[in-house]
């Protein structure tokens, strides 16, 4: 009952949080300098060309261009960007799934590497394994995202010739293929914390009465640890998670830009450099809501995996 | 048809070949605008398969295409990648068979890549550096002549372009029509440039502001090289790397005090580049926002674009570039070449002295 008020309550502050947001936003781009109109119409255009051009689109009224944002914000319509003439609602869908695919196949990868990672050094404590598994990834976590990618494209593109520079691919199987080395990326970098509290959480859970029960009963470590110790461990890792996946939403575009992926983060860095308003605000607020739904995700994982949580 | 013009326009025939004057259906056939624009007919070798605004252009050969055999590939996608980087990536990797743009910083190993050519065009692309003459300092022509005096272009084109280029002689490339380079842009010459400072009203020099963008690595090493050489004859610059969405607006409002700019002709015809750079008169551009403004500059202009038969236009266009050469209205900084990667299966592509580039003739070796 705790958790269905709880999500209902959540659901129930999403709106608002992201026409907060909104909000914000367009009070950071009123205090911006640069002129969309300026930028559309290039370097060579006359100031009663860029004048003509402000009037016409709105852009010297400001106020009302954001009463007709909210407006139709309302009916469900994001506006129409200034400098690709379509609706920002289309090309956030064109975009979305690229982005959503890329922050899923981090999740995976993530995983796939923090867990195992993590039990091999909390089955080996203080032992080479164990240095081995938290100094190691600490060192990707310390190297810039770019040079991470730049390297796995010279190793794993040119020189193996097993994954392709940069692209989306075509199909499921062509984006599991495509998209390797952009998540393997992202995924580097947050390993060690996932890492460093789930070994932390697994120690802590070895020692307690249930785990040394468990054993005294003749379980083996594997069965500890998948039947006992891994479920109690992920509730503090869940939320590192969540954390890391919040912010991944809106921080791919270092890795869009590097390996040419047609998502949320490059569309918005574009939109800020081409002052293009209606996108930038578009995807503000589809950002703030996917973190919203994130955050919302991880605790409701996070009471499924901890009923206490959802009591309390 | 017959074009009727108020008076005699010497760069009409170029003006009409440009490549975006195009023929387009009358009434765009019954088509809306948006919708005719974003799968546009036209004349040329291919028609658009499909648009991602800003990720990719996919083109199919146009079956009524005028010249048979043509085009020789069967598809074409063009896809936005903004990172050089990548896109050099994608060409040695073999996922793309042309690139635009590698740095020149890159030129060399990436022609040293394997199955990778790089082609360079002649040097076509002006660099300048203006000067806001509604600044006091840079009012004094004195000052301007100072500057250009100081800059030591040669360690430019050496740092900036790798070599691959030429210092700026003229305010024209050289291979525009009517070119002249009799009148020489003013040569590196640091005692000439401080006895020019010294009997100006800024003896003493003073300190301005160059605006560049500050994601803009070789505008800001080009800002660099500004302030080294400035700073040899008293004058102070400091550099403001601004957001690159506000340096046309700080240059188009005046909030500026040296920036660097690049032109490239579109038109085979001079009175394009001249008319913008220069005429700070009859001009709606302020002599490319510099505030210079001259009649007599102004006067040559005009006559030269009306003037009736080359030779006539020739001698014009002399006096405009010696007259630019005496003023300094801006610094012809250098000439930098078009450059592109392809791989060597690539057959037939060649960029043009505009930019400009023609798919039709291009086909694929093994």
């Amino acid at each position: 009952m705790g958790v269905a008020r709880a999500v209902a309550w959540r659901l129930a502050l999403l709106l608002p949080t992201a026409f907060g947001v909104t909000v914000l936003t367009f009070l950071l781009l009123a205090l911006t300098p640069g002129d969309p109109a300026a930028i559309l119409l290039g370097s060579r255009a006359t100031p009663g060309q860029v004048v003509e051009l402000r009037e016409r689109l709105g852009l010297d009224r400001p106020l009302p261009q954001f009463a007709g944002f909210v407006a139709r914000l309302l009916r469900g319509d994001l506006g129409e960007s200034i400098f690709y003439r379509r609706p920002v609602l289309e090309l956030v869908a064109d975009r979305l799934g690229v982005t959503l695919w890329l922050v899923g196949y981090v999740i995976v990868l993530a995983l796939a590497l923090s867990v195992p990672l993590a039990a091999l050094a909390a089955r080996r404590r203080d032992g080479p394994a164990d240095h081995a598994v938290r100094v190691i990834p600490l060192v990707g976590l310390g190297m810039p995202s770019f040079w991470i990618a730049l390297m796995l494209v010279q190793v794993f593109s040119l020189r193996l010739g097993l994954f392709p520079v940069a692209g989306f691919g075509v199909g499921v199987p062509g984006h599991l293929h495509a998209m390797f080395l952009p998540a393997l990326t992202v995924a580097v970098a947050m390993v060690p914390p996932l890492v460093r509290s789930l070994r932390v959480a697994l120690l802590r859970i070895g020692e307690s009465d249930f785990v040394v029960t468990a054993r005294a009963k003749g379980l083996t470590e594997g069965e500890v640890l998948r039947g006992h110790a891994l479920r109690n461990a992920l509730v503090s890792t869940v939320t590192v998670l969540g954390v890391n996946v919040a912010f991944l939403v809106g921080g791919t575009l270092v890795v869009e830009k590097v390996f040419a992926l047609p998502g949320l983060g490059s569309l918005m860095i574009d939109a800020i450099f081409n002052r293009d308003f209606p996108v930038v605000q578009g995807v503000t607020f589809v950002f703030a809501i996917l973190v919203v739904l994130v955050n919302l995700a991880t605790d409701v994982v996070h009471a499924l995996l901890d009923p206490r949580v959802g009591r309390g | 048809m017959e074009v009727h013009t108020a008076t005699a326009w010497g760069p009409l025939p170029a003006a009409l070949s440009i490549f975006s004057n195009s023929i387009l259906p009358a009434g765009l056939g019954g088509v809306p605008r948006d919708a005719f624009f974003r799968t546009p007919v036209g004349t040329g070798p291919f028609v658009v398969e499909s648009w991602d605004v800003g990720s990719e252009l996919r083109l199919a050969p146009n079956p009524r295409y005028r010249i048979a055999g043509e085009p020789k590939v069967a598809s074409v996608a063009m896809r936005t990648v903004p990172d050089d980087n990548t896109r050099a990536l994608m060409l040695r990797g073999g996922q793309a068979h042309l690139m635009a743009a590698p740095a020149y910083a890159t030129l060399g190993a990436l022609s040293a890549a394997p199955g990778v050519a790089v082609e360079v065009t002649a040097a076509e692309k002006v660099f300048y550096l203006l000067m806001n003459q509604r600044e006091p300092p840079f009012a004094d022509p004195r000052v301007r002549s100072a500057v250009a005096h100081a800059l030591d272009r040669d360690a430019m084109v050496a740092a900036l372009l790798f070599g691959h280029g030429a210092i700026a002689d003229s305010f024209l490339p050289p291979g525009a029509p009517f070119y002249d380079n009799s009148a020489r842009t003013p040569a590196h010459d640091l005692a000439r440039a401080r006895a020019e400072l010294a009997a100006s009203g800024f003896p003493d020099g003073f300190t301005t502001r160059f605006v560049v963008g500050g994601t803009d690595q070789f505008g800001v090493t080009l800002a660099e090289l500004v302030q080294h050489d400035l700073a040899r004859i008293g004058i102070t610059v400091e550099i403001g790397r601004i957001d690159p969405g506000a340096v046309a607006m700080a240059r188009q409002s005046f909030e500026y005090g040296l920036q660097a700019d690049w032109f490239l002709m579109d038109i085979a015809d001079p009175d394009q580049i001249l008319s913008y750079i220069l005429d700070g008169v009859n001009g709606g551009a302020h002599a490319y926002y510099t505030g210079y403004a001259s009649e007599e500059m102004s006067g040559l202009l005009a006559a030269a674009a009306r003037a009736p038969d080359p030779a006539g236009r020739a001698e014009l266009y002399r006096r405009v570039q010696a007259l630019a050469a005496r003023d300094v209205p801006q610094v012809p900084l250098f000439y930098a070449p078009t450059v592109w990667g392809r791989s060597q299966q690539v057959r037939g592509f060649e960029m043009l002295p505009t930019g400009n580039y023609r798919l039709g003739e291009v086909s694929l070796g093994s």
